[in-house]
């Protein structure tokens, strides 16, 4: 520890303080000794003192230039030591501004905002001070008021400040509303009346957004009675909605689940359903309130909407921007999985088949048998043939998942279905692959009604493989040595890129020092510990490998094999 | 040197092989030979029968009685027709007496003992034994073993004066790296631009030079054949047979001797290719053709495109393998047409298999690949069959070339090169696609093809990408030129005439129109010696080797309707 020696006493810190080192102390090299609980203690007493002026220091033009990864040790400083401080609101004020703008766009930039309503819950007195600035026009407590607002729950006040103004103060107080505990309904009631009055006086995005988050709030807290209010809040505060709204909507399907009923829902599915997929925030809010749907009983809302939503996208939003929504469906209940299986691939939609199939590549082992029980989908014959090939559509280089969908229709089919489906079996899967594909098939026991079937399109693969093999070698077709000279230099050179793309895109890159060894299969090194000592660390080297089964076609008929897959998954069922 | 030519005698399987290069040996050593093998006319026990001198220099006929490999007990008497006994006893008592012609009657004969390996040892004593019972003053024997065939071999056809020892070592490394084909290829091919640029002077000399690349090109294949490929005497075949051809031109209209015995030999060489050829097709392509992707997994390379290539190469010797049948059936009469006619429509059968069951040959490449095409489709002109089997592989091909195109998948490239092929497509941009398909020899065959096979619909998605994925692509066809004669037999590119431009329409004639047009404009093609001999497939062998489009002159007049039709 680079401050390991240095006692930060009192003295050391006046020390600092007059050297003018002291914000680069609490920002730079010893910041470790400044999140020392009697440390911060010590700043604030010598800070309420007058001893120093720890609010001042943000004012120092070094106090931008900080980098980022200092910077939050910093903040965790003042953070602390913040509720403890006297000093008059317009100075704090103006130190947490400082404080939240340098945090930038990170997450925890707002950590300060949360210390600030510590300080003015400590002395209420100093809440009601920001609140009245604010309402005499100070731009600066204006941006605080929500702050000191939920600081000491006033909901009269805020009530009050709604009701008063149209500008920044009513949205502050509005955001207010919705943070504040509701200990009975009736000041719920009157808080969500106050939301409503709003938004029949003023309908603008920010305003819209922050009633319906407050509403939701205030919902939570209030419990399932104040339900009924809210509803004509959401409708009405989701009727044209902005971007600010739909971040609210969005953001509001995670942050108060609780709150939503599905009338709630449905408006707030419908804000969203025109959701401008260039808007990144607002898609990453959605996919944590889709994600947070799937545990509710809204899941099936939630897939709905997903599948309306890319639709009325025209090709611009897919599963990908969804990324922990598309983890929790395909992790979550069996039955969910394979009815949004089914559902998809009979709608022959092609952002939701792709999206569904990359869910199921991206899982560690992706070549998993789906045990899909089919007779609860009650499909038509023509729906099973059509999900048959939609599955080797889309699941063709996971040939065991591919093969598995077949199997569970061959259970529940009749003999032309099973017929032409068998055919599938054997060409194009079993033709490409031999390998797992092969095991899982052999694994399908007497007793079960696709075996017949299976039987059949095993017995053709079998016939296939014994005429390959049957025509031994013909030297004469083989590539010159010449030609697989090239070929291995281009696969080592391809090899090589794709080590030098992962090592780039790997999370560790940056965070662990990398040694290149050329001999041995141990590494030994030696690493310093305090004082004189060092210590031997040896590690030793593991074989990693990675292995797929290549289907036969791309090496004999690429061509075709990309143009079945194509029509395979474009094809769709008439209407 | 000796060993490979006698390993090479000794490993020759079939009686008529070592047939096959005696005659030219021995006309090489001096002889003059009177009689050659032939099949189905009763030779009483000789094989072959030349004038030639002994060792003192004294006249004699001799009588060969030829048989492969080592005499065994079996060869010597063993009771069959071939047995060695009973053919020199034919031989004294029939064909001295009756067949010898009688301008030799008074001359000593020696009856030649020939085969390519050795005496076993349990023979010899039978076999002395014969021959001191059966010499009288007239008539002696005399043993032709492997290692004296060979020495002959060294001191008369391949002797150090022509064949000097760069060139020897050039043909060791051929025989040698026969299991390297490209490698193989390359020593031979430079074995035999030396021998014919070294033949230029005579008559005589080119008659020996062709002779040499016979014999050289025999021990070849019977190294490769036991080496179990045949990859390089199958190029080195239509290699020798093109540089024959280019040594046999000048005498072309000649009757001497010379120029007949050069003829000769070229028939041999011939023979010689179509015997590669068959062996290659028939043991190895033909009895898997109708068996799904066999032939194509018999690649064995993880690359598509060496699956790609060595189908359409296949496709090209079967379809040549055809042509070259159905010239000897078109030349040998009637007689002939009927059984040639049936193996023609055979290979053409099997070539539809090989299609069918390897897919990868309705999707060409390297826009190249149209040689090997042309030829597919000469040969169906041949048979007198363009069955639907041709609609439908061309309408696959074209639909596949549409769907490539669009995906930016594995369209036919411009490229030749391994190295351009094996990243082909290097790029999903216009920019590239622009550049690979620079140019199209493939597009017009296929657009005249489907014009004559009314495929209309198929040539509205062709004429449509052109129209806009291909505009900048030149479709265009080769016709050989003044120029092209001197140089096409022997691996030379630049002659010719590019017919470029041409446009495809779903509506007329016009395209084939414009190509017959072209083809009556542009004589060259009919000045061709291979064409005025009536040697056709030589070019096509050419087109083939050194890869040239293959003229549409061979098949306009085929696809273009009469023209009251056109009217």
């Amino acid at each position: 520890m680079l401050n390991a020696g240095i006692h930060l006493n009192k003295e050391k810190i006046l020390e600092l303080y007059h050297s003018g080192t002291l914000l680069a102390a609490i920002f730079g090299k010893l910041q470790s000794g400044f999140r020392e609980n009697s440390v911060v203690s010590e700043c604030a007493r010598m800070h309420n003192r007058g001893e120093i002026d720890l609010l001042s220091l943000v004012k120092d033009p070094e106090f931008s230039e900080i980098e980022t990864h200092l910077f939050f040790a910093g903040q965790y400083f003042y953070c602390k030591v913040i509720p403890q401080l006297l000093a008059t609101p317009q100075a704090m004020m103006a130190c947490v501004k400082a404080l939240v703008e340098q945090g930038g766009n990170d997450l925890a930039a707002n950590q300060p905002n949360a210390a600030f309503r510590e300080w003015c819950a400590v002395d209420l007195s100093r809440a009601i001070a920001v609140i009245d600035s604010a309402e005499v026009g100070d731009p600066l407590a204006s941006k605080f008021m929500t702050l000191a607002l939920t600081a000491g729950d006033m909901i009269e006040r805020a009530i009050s400040v709604v009701e008063k103004y149209r500008d920044e103060r009513r949205v502050s107080a509005v955001a207010a509303l919705g943070r504040m505990n509701y200990t009975d309904l009736n000041s719920a009631r009157s808080a969500l009346d106050a939301l409503r009055q709003a938004l029949d006086d003023q309908a603008d995005d920010i305003l819209c957004a922050n009633v319906l988050s407050a509403a939701l709030g205030i919902v939570e807290k209030a419990g399932p009675e104040a339900v009924a209010v809210a509803e004509d809040i959401v409708k009405a505060g989701c009727a044209v909605p902005g971007p600010q709204t739909q971040y609210c909507c969005a953001r509001g399907l995670w942050a108060h689940p609780s709150s939503i009923n599905a009338t709630i829902l449905t408006s707030m599915f419908e804000a969203l359903s025109s959701i401008n997929p260039e808007h990144k925030g607002i898609l990453e809010e959605l996919d944590m309130g889709l994600r947070s749907m799937l545990d509710t009983t809204f899941s099936e809302q939630a897939i709905n909407f997903v599948e309306k939503v890319f639709g009325l996208a025209d090709g611009r939003l897919t599963l990908a921007d969804f990324p922990n929504f598309g983890h929790d469906l395909i992790t979550g209940s069996r039955d969910r999985i394979h009815g949004t299986l089914v559902k998809w691939m009979l709608s022959g939609d092609r952002i939701l088949c792709d999206g569904f199939a990359n869910l199921l590549r991206g899982r560690e082992k992706n070549d998993q048998f789906f045990d899909l029980e089919i007779y609860g989908y009650e499909l038509t014959p023509v729906q099973k043939t059509f999900l048959c090939r939609k599955a080797i559509g889309y699941f063709f280089y996971q040939p065991v998942i591919a093969a598995s969908i077949i199997v569970a229709i061959l259970r529940d089919c009749d003999d032309d279905v099973a017929s032409a489906v068998s055919e599938l079996l054997f060409d194009p899967l079993l033709i490409n692959y031999g390998g797992e594909i092969r095991d899982y098939l052999d694994g399908i026991s007497e007793a079960d009604p696709a075996f017949k079937s299976v039987q059949v399109a095993l017995g053709s693969a079998s016939q296939y493989l014994s005429e390959l093999h049957s025509i031994g070698v013909i030297k004469e077709l083989h590539p010159s040595e010449h030609q697989r000279q090239i070929e291995r230099m281009r696969l080592q050179e391809q090899s090589r890129q794709i080590h030098k793309q992962a090592e780039e895109q790997s999370l560790f890159r940056n965070l662990v020092h990398r040694s290149v060894l050329l001999y041995g299969r141990r590494s030994l090194m030696y690493v310093g510990l305090p004082g004189e000592a060092r210590r031997p660390i040896e590690m030793e080297l593991h074989a990693h490998s990675f292995s797929f089964e290549m289907p036969r076609m791309e090496v004999v008929d690429p061509d075709g094999l990309d143009y079945m897959l194509r029509v395979f998954r474009a094809e769709r069922l008439s209407a | 040197m000796k060993l490979i030519i006698r390993e090479f005698l000794a490993s020759l399987r079939e009686r008529d092989e070592l047939d096959a290069i005696l005659p030219d040996l021995l006309s090489e050593l001096g002889y003059t030979v009177y009689s050659r093998p032939g099949r189905g006319t009763t030779q009483h026990g000789v094989d072959i029968a030349a004038i030639g001198r002994d060792d003192n220099g004294q006249q004699k006929v001799f009588l060969f009685s030829v048989k492969q490999g080592d005499l065994t007990r079996q060869d010597w008497d063993g009771g069959s027709p071939q047995a060695l006994r009973p053919s020199l006893n034919e031989i004294r008592d029939a064909y001295i007496p009756t067949r010898i012609p009688k301008k030799y009657h008074d001359l000593p004969i020696v009856i030649c003992l020939c085969f390519g390996g050795d005496v076993q040892e349990q023979v010899r004593t039978s076999l002395s034994g014969y021959i001191n019972e059966n010499t009288t003053p007239r008539i002696s024997f005399d043993e032709w073993n492997g290692d004296r065939i060979a020495g002959y071999i060294l001191e008369g056809i391949l002797r150090e004066a022509i064949l000097p020892k760069e060139l020897r070592s050039s043909f060791q490394k051929a025989v040698a790296l026969v299991d390297e084909p490209e490698v193989a290829y390359y020593h031979f091919a430079d074995l035999v631009a030396q021998l014919r640029r070294n033949a230029s002077s005579s008559l005589s000399a080119r008659l020996t030079a062709a002779r040499q690349i016979y014999v050289c090109l025999w021990i070849l294949f019977v190294w490769a054949r036991d080496a179990d490929n045949l990859e390089a005497p199958y190029k080195c075949s239509e290699l020798a047979l093109l540089n024959a051809w280019d040594l046999l031109r000048p005498s072309i209209g000649r009757s001497n001797n010379s120029a007949r015995s050069l003829t000769r030999t070229f028939q041999q060489l011939i023979n010689l290719h179509l015997l590669v050829t068959a062996r290659f097709l028939e043991e190895k392509i033909l009895p898997h053709v109708d068996k799904r992707h066999a032939i194509s997994l018999a690649v064995r390379s993880r690359n598509a495109l060496d699956v790609n290539l060595a189908l359409f190469d296949i496709l090209g010797r079967i379809a040549m393998a055809g042509l070259w049948i159905s010239w000897f059936a078109e030349r040998g009469g009637a007689e002939n047409s009927g059984a040639g006619q049936k193996k023609v429509e055979e290979l053409l059968s099997s070539g539809f298999k090989l299609i069918t069951n390897n897919p990868a040959l309705f999707s060409p490449i390297s826009d190249q690949q149209a040689i090997e095409i042309a030829l597919f489709l000469q040969l169906a002109l041949n048979s007198g069959h363009v069955s639907a089997d041709v609609t439908t592989w061309l309408t696959h091909m074209a639909d596949r070339l549409d769907f490539a195109v669009r995906t930016h998948g594995r369209y036919p490239c411009i490229y030749t090169d391994y190295r351009d092929l094996i990243e082909h497509p290097r790029e999903n941009s216009s920019a590239y696609l622009k550049e690979a398909t620079s140019g199209s020899i493939l597009i017009p065959l296929l657009a005249s093809w489907l014009t004559a096979l009314g495929r209309n619909d198929t040539l509205t998605r062709l004429e449509e990408l052109k129209r806009t994925l291909l505009e900048q692509c030149t479709l265009q066809l080769w016709l050989p030129d003044k120029l092209t004669e001197d140089s096409i037999y022997i691996g030379g590119r630049d002659s010719g005439v590019a017919l470029c431009d041409l446009a495809i329409s779903n509506n007329d004639f016009q395209l084939l129109k414009e190509i017959a047009d072209a083809c009556i404009h542009e004589t060259g093609f009919w000045e061709l010696s291979a064409i005025r001999t009536g040697y056709w497939p030589v070019l096509l062998v050419a087109c083939r080797h050194y890869r040239l489009p293959v003229p549409p002159h061979f098949w306009i007049r085929s696809l273009r309707p009469s023209d009251n039709t056109e009217a």
